[in-house]
């Protein structure tokens, strides 16, 4: 073998070498980060299915109070959500408990995927649902109204997050009240207490008498319009009194006292803050003669807390501060405002909803209780870390 | 030149071809993973629409209205994603109701031929297929 025959072969011997290696290594690098590309997107997939099943536990207890078929719902769920790691080696999905709270964890493993796992679960949530409860509602209606505050409760009540928590604004003539304090749900004696109260709940208190349809109120004419003596405390002694000037209809007050109530909420952040203002009664202006009369007879509201306009106030201006109170409170703290307008509230100042909120309307207040439904629906999921 | 050089430079031709074919497949498989990610999300947001966070109008029923309303969630999350995404192919979604234990869910199920740029997809020939099963009410 001469030298320059040796050369060649070797120099051939190399060059193919070097093609292998270069071939080799480029190939081992592809499937690498394929399959590191492979993992991550079925983790993420895992959470998605993770999230959907949480979702669905979540509607099967809120609509059945039981979590047998949650379970293996959630199941379904998971094992059509995880196509990537097909054929699966094992997918399995946990009611997992955590607080009272319905949490789900879905594992999935297969020949692509080692191990990915991810859990989701309701956020807590902080609701006050803000009623305009002054003129507009007919009897019939506020049962109505009444029959869906104490389903939106035992919704909550079904599935709660231990720190999910409920308050009930009213509002009318100018005014606000805080009738049930932002509290937690999950206590089951809070829960009674609350749903007692919201039981018996009625309009605001005219001067009259309790009676005519449907156990309504005949308001006291002439110079006793305002007479709270005889019956004591007006129509509904329990509730806040609504005087014969106070004929504005102004949902500022009541947003500001919600702002107050989420903020001086302790414990931890919730997920959610949502307010749900209701109406059956379009916006009306707050005349200067406002609040006289219950100035004239020093009747100051003590049961409980009371937020107030200040001087009267044109409809335009009541919309206008109301939508720039709420965008400030979605901007603030996140709050997701929705409004509800029923009846002749049909269309109560949609510029409230904000933060993701929605404006429903009906005709009938019989829809309120799908219409709470569909505001809770949007509540989202956290995920457990 | 002397055929060293030129056995030379035949390996180094060589070798970018190899790293060019490598770099393809690579390419392939980056945009065929991105393309069935995209598949998934639209296919999530179909089961979503008429799933528990759909409201009471979002109830399954097997008619037309609730497809409809799955097709439209579908279409628009694909309309959603990146161009680039798009351009691979035309997605095809099948979606179907039925029944788990007694619960009507929704199935989506997204198929697509992708076209991939660097020809070399004949172990991705039958393109990502993705089926996803949700949740809808009584």
């Amino acid at each position: 073998m001469t030298g320059e025959t040796w050369l060649r072969g070797r120099g051939a011997l190399a060059a193919g070498a070097v093609v292998l290696v270069a071939w080799t290594l480029g190939v081992g690098a592809v499937a690498r980060d394929l399959r590191a590309r492979v993992d991550a997107q079925a983790a993420v997939e895992a959470e998605a299915a993770a999230g959907l099943a949480a979702e669905a536990g979540r509607a099967v207890l809120a609509g059945t109070g039981r979590d047998e078929g949650a379970a293996s719902l959630s199941v379904a769920v998971a094992s059509g959500s995880a196509g990537l790691a097909a054929p699966l080696a094992s997918v399995e999905a946990a009611r997992v408990p955590r607080d009272g709270a319905v949490a789900w964890r879905v594992h999935v493993a297969g020949p692509h995927v080692s191990d990915a796992h991810a859990s989701a679960q309701a956020a807590s949530v902080h609701v006050i649902v803000a009623v305009e409860a002054s003129r507009g509602w007919t009897p019939r209606g506020f049962s109505q109204l009444r029959a869906a505050l104490l389903s939106l409760l035992a919704r909550m009540g079904h599935a709660p997050h231990a720190e999910d928590r409920v308050g009930l604004v009213l509002f009318g003539g100018g005014y606000a009240w805080e009738v049930t304090p932002l509290q937690r749900v999950a206590e089951e004696l809070r829960h009674a207490r609350i749903s007692a109260r919201w039981k018996g709940l009625e309009r605001l208190s005219r001067a009259g008498l309790r009676g005519g349809r449907a156990g309504g109120c005949l308001p006291h004419v002439g110079r006793r319009v305002d007479d709270f003596q005889r019956p004591r405390g007006g129509c509904y002694p329990t509730m806040p009194r609504l005087y014969a000037d106070e004929t504005g209809v102004d949902p500022s007050p009541a947003l500001a006292l919600a702002g107050r109530m989420f903020d001086a909420a302790d414990g931890p952040a919730p997920g959610t803050r949502a307010l749900v203002v209701v109406a059956a009664t379009p916006v009306a202006e707050v005349p200067a003669s406002s609040g006289r009369s219950r100035a004239r007879q020093r009747y100051v509201e003590q049961r409980m807390r009371e937020v107030r306009v200040d001087g009267p106030r044109t409809p335009a201006r009541i919309v206008r501060e109301a939508v720039a109170a709420a965008r400030g409170m979605a901007g603030r703290a996140r709050v997701a405002t929705s409004v509800l307008g029923v009846g002749d509230g049909r269309g109560f100042v949609a510029g409230l909803a904000q933060g993701g909120g929605v404006a429903l309307d009906s005709p009938d207040a019989a829809a309120l209780s799908d219409m709470f439904g569909e505001v809770a629906d949007g509540w989202p999921l956290e995920r457990v870390p | 030149m002397t055929p060293a050089v030129r056995r030379g430079s035949s390996a180094v031709v060589a070798v970018l071809v190899a790293m060019v074919l490598v770099a393809g497949l690579h390419a392939d498989g980056v945009a065929w993973l991105r393309t069935r990610a995209a598949l998934h999300r639209a296919a999530v947001a179909g089961v979503r629409a008429v799933g528990p966070a759909a409201g009471p109008s979002g109830a399954l029923r097997v008619d037309p209205a609730p497809e409809g309303t799955v097709r439209a969630a579908v279409q628009a999350a694909w309309s959603s994603e990146s161009p680039a995404v798009r351009a691979t192919g035309t997605p095809r979604f099948v979606v179907r109701a039925a029944q788990h234990d007694g619960w009507p869910i929704v199935e989506v199920e997204a198929a697509m031929a992708v076209e991939l740029p660097w020809g070399l997809a004949f172990w991705l020939a039958d393109g990502p297929v993705i089926r996803v099963r949700g949740a809808g009410r009584r």
